[in-house]
């Protein structure tokens, strides 16, 4: 997944919008989960402000990062666990590699994790001759069909039952069948092998807790569990941004994000892991690693517009919410993340000039500010992206190239506002020539180029054939007449 | 790996020292704890009954410890094998479910109970015996620390003689709880546990595992099936106060 395909995104919404099976799946989705998360946040005692408390505590969190990423690696460290600082996506590789090839580790089951998608975790391994099985069921399809999520929770949405079926029937060798619970035995049967047989268990963290030094992962299925508990060896990954300071602070956002996530009251299995298993226990790994992972994150917490988007906590509901997420799909936004914060965070990971469509393409109508668990002001995000990208050079990462052409008509259209009998000329002759122009309805629906794009999905309202400040005072000698 | 670990703090640092006003919210992080609402309940049983139904937990009440193992019995006949041939259960060694007395309650059905090691440290032969009894058991038995009427949450932590692998390796769960260890939701089951914590700073252990209900996905078409890896299924017995 570290290949980024940003640039194909034009091309690749276009076919998420033809797929219609991918449409009946996204909007059959989006219209389940969305109205009952919605509910769910309704019901807290706390109130409304309950998205207002979870902000806080994110936002306190990121901004202590230099204080709580030390707490937590200390306790880990106390209890036998090995913590590694991962500077980028390379050097996190390199240290799961390097400790699997210590171990002589041939096989491992992973649990879902965005962050080991981000850095190629999966590929790496793969070319040094491990195998790596996904063992969250969505992800298990997704790597026997030999494709890439698609969501952030429910990473197969865009498969149907008979797909998967067809596909099981080939590469587990069990009868066609689109029975979900059949199909679930099966791959519960099958991944049940693995977890028994593997060496090296790989899970994410969805946020951990500084003030006790532990990671917690987040499941349904327990294969995350599985994953931590049955082979010898565990490495976590983590972006370092995934942690809160107090174990209070669990609390109120563990409730916050199983509604967002899959609309649950509270998620099915939360683990807290803070080290390897001691001499006490008969289960658990006996070596456990934490990876902390920078990779682009100390840019973002840098810059003072975008650090606020350091406080996701990745739970999908922006997409669930997303009218152009529910049309185009997970996979036109060309990276690990989609949605509305896949706009921000793919941007600022892989440069604003890369994915300058992702933050275009989404519409600012605001449903992922509302959907949001920790109210992140995404629609403010994503307007001060298309700003940096506009104004900026093309020499950084966070600045764009702009748009040529863009900037040389706001050129000119400064230097027209300024000379009021130059803007009147060029207005009459805008007014005759656009006459020319194909319309319907008195709306132009073909602009020549270079502005062609601009109509290409709606039409353009003609020029008024007198000016506002001639209307204006017409009507106000009327109303006058008339009195 | 300390020269690493500086490296990046130098960078956490630098970047914390430009200040931004961009993302501050209503409220402050200092004034949050007074805004925890922690729920009330008269009846934290019926809150419990509640939930875990939705949660597809079959919940039962026993009187006293030989009706809970009196249930345990039948949950353990009922049950069908699902890996291993012979039927098999496993329990964890602590003091509520050695008052069950299972080992009696189960004598007449044949079935195999084994128990998780308890003398510390373990060692390869007693972790050895141990996994294979967990791939072969149907059934893990377990009690909890506490129980959240809220959300159907179990707690459980790794202690000796309770590895938190029996519950979820056997095909189906059976935890045991008393009355007394329900709490009605999050916000005080955080608080206790923060109590704990006062006392003792490990407290929380190096696992600590909060179970809603059996395993389960939705990942194809979003269906529900229970069962995806973990138990199939989730009992929970809770043991009345002898005052109720």
């Amino acid at each position: 997944m570290s290949a980024i395909r940003t640039e194909a995104y034009c091309q690749a919404a276009r076919e998420g919008m033809a797929d219609p099976v991918l449409q009946k799946a996204l909007s059959g989705f989006q219209h389940r989960v969305a109205p009952a998360t919605a509910q769910r946040y309704r019901r807290h005692p706390e109130g409304p402000q309950v998205r207002q408390m979870a902000h806080a505590i994110r936002m306190h969190a990121v901004e202590h990062l230099d204080t709580l990423l030390p707490r937590l690696a200390d306790g880990i460290l106390a209890r036998g666990g090995q913590v590694y600082f991962a500077a980028d996506a390379q050097a996190a590789v390199a240290y799961g590699l390097a400790v699997a090839r210590r171990r002589g580790v041939r096989q491992v089951v992973k649990g879902k994790s965005m962050v080991t998608e981000e850095i190629g975790l999966n590929e790496a391994f793969q070319d040094a001759g491990i195998a790596v099985v996904e063992t969250d069921l969505g992800e298990y399809i997704l790597q026997l069909a030999g494709e890439t999520p698609s969501h952030i929770i429910a990473p197969a949405i865009h498969k149907t039952r008979k797909e998967v079926g067809r596909l099981f029937a080939e590469k587990l060798g069990i009868p066609y069948s689109e029975d979900p619970p059949t199909l679930t035995q099966a791959a519960r049967a099958a991944l049940r092998t693995q977890f028994l047989s593997a060496d090296m268990g790989v899970s994410g963290c969805n946020l951990a807790c500084a003030e006790t030094g532990h990671i917690t992962t987040v499941s349904n299925e327990g294969n995350i569990r599985m994953s931590t508990t049955l082979p010898k060896v565990h490495i976590a990954f983590m972006g370092m941004e995934r942690v809160v300071a107090r174990l209070a602070d669990h609390a109120l956002l563990f409730r916050l994000l199983s509604n967002a996530a899959a609309a649950q009251k509270m998620a099915g299995y939360i683990s807290y892991i803070g080290g390897p298993r001691a001499d006490f226990q008969a289960d658990g790994p006996e070596e456990f690693h934490l990876v902390i992972v920078d990779n682009g994150r100390s840019r973002i917490l840098a810059d003072p517009e975008f650090r606020e988007i350091l406080c996701c906590i990745r739970c999908a509901a922006c997409l669930n919410v997303c009218p152009v997420y529910g049309k185009i799909g997970g996979h036109a936004y060309g990276y690990a993340y989609s949605g509305p914060v896949g706009a921000v965070v793919t941007a600022l990971l892989v440069g604003l000039d890369r994915a300058k469509h992702l933050f275009f393409g989404e519409t600012l109508c605001g449903a992922c500010k509302e959907a949001c668990p920790v109210e992140i002001d995404l629609p403010r995000l994503l307007l001060a992206l298309r700003h940096r990208w506009a104004e900026g050079r093309a020499d950084d990462l966070f600045r764009g190239g702009g748009d040529r052409l863009e900037a040389l008509v706001m050129r000119l259209w400064g230097e027209l506002a300024r000379r009021p009998n130059l803007y009147q000329g060029a207005r009459h002759l805008a007014v005759a020539g656009q006459q020319m122009l194909p319309a319907e309805e008195g709306r132009i629906t073909r602009l020549p180029p270079p502005l062609h794009g601009w109509t290409q999905a709606r039409d353009l309202p003609r020029l008024a054939r007198r000016r506002f400040v001639q209307r204006w005072a017409a009507e106000q000698a009327r109303g006058e007449g008339g009195r | 790996m300390t020269a690493n670990r500086e490296a990046f703090m130098a960078r956490v640092r630098t970047a914390l020292s430009a200040p931004t006003s961009h993302g501050r919210g209503a409220i402050a992080y200092a004034e949050l704890a007074p805004l925890a609402v922690a729920k009330r309940s008269d009846a934290p049983l019926e809150l419990l009954a509640e939930n875990a139904a939705a949660l597809n937990i079959q919940l039962q009440l026993a009187a006293d410890p030989a009706a809970a193992a009196a249930l345990i019995r039948r949950i353990a006949v009922e049950t069908e094998a699902e890996w291993a041939q012979q039927k098999a259960l496993v329990r964890w060694d602590d003091a509520l479910l050695n008052e069950l007395d299972l080992e009696t309650a189960l004598a007449d059905t044949g079935l195999p109970l084994y128990r998780a090691p308890l003398a510390a440290p373990v060692d390869t032969v007693a972790r050895d015996r141990f996994h294979r009894q967990l791939r072969s058991a149907v059934i893990g038995i377990t009690s909890a620390d506490y129980c959240v009427a809220d959300t159907a949450t179990l707690v459980l932590r790794n202690r000796p003689g309770q590895p938190g692998a029996v519950s979820l390796v056997p095909s189906v769960h059976v935890a045991v709880v008393r009355e007394s260890q329900v709490l009605v939701d999050f916000v005080s089951l955080y608080a206790e546990l923060a109590q704990e914590r006062r006392r003792d700073r490990e407290a929380l252990t190096g696992r600590m595992t909060f179970i809603s209900g059996p395993s389960k996905t939705g990942d194809i078409e979003l269906v529900i099936v229970h069962g995806a890896h973990g138990p199939r299924a989730l009992h929970l017995i809770v043991l009345r106060d002898p005052s109720a």
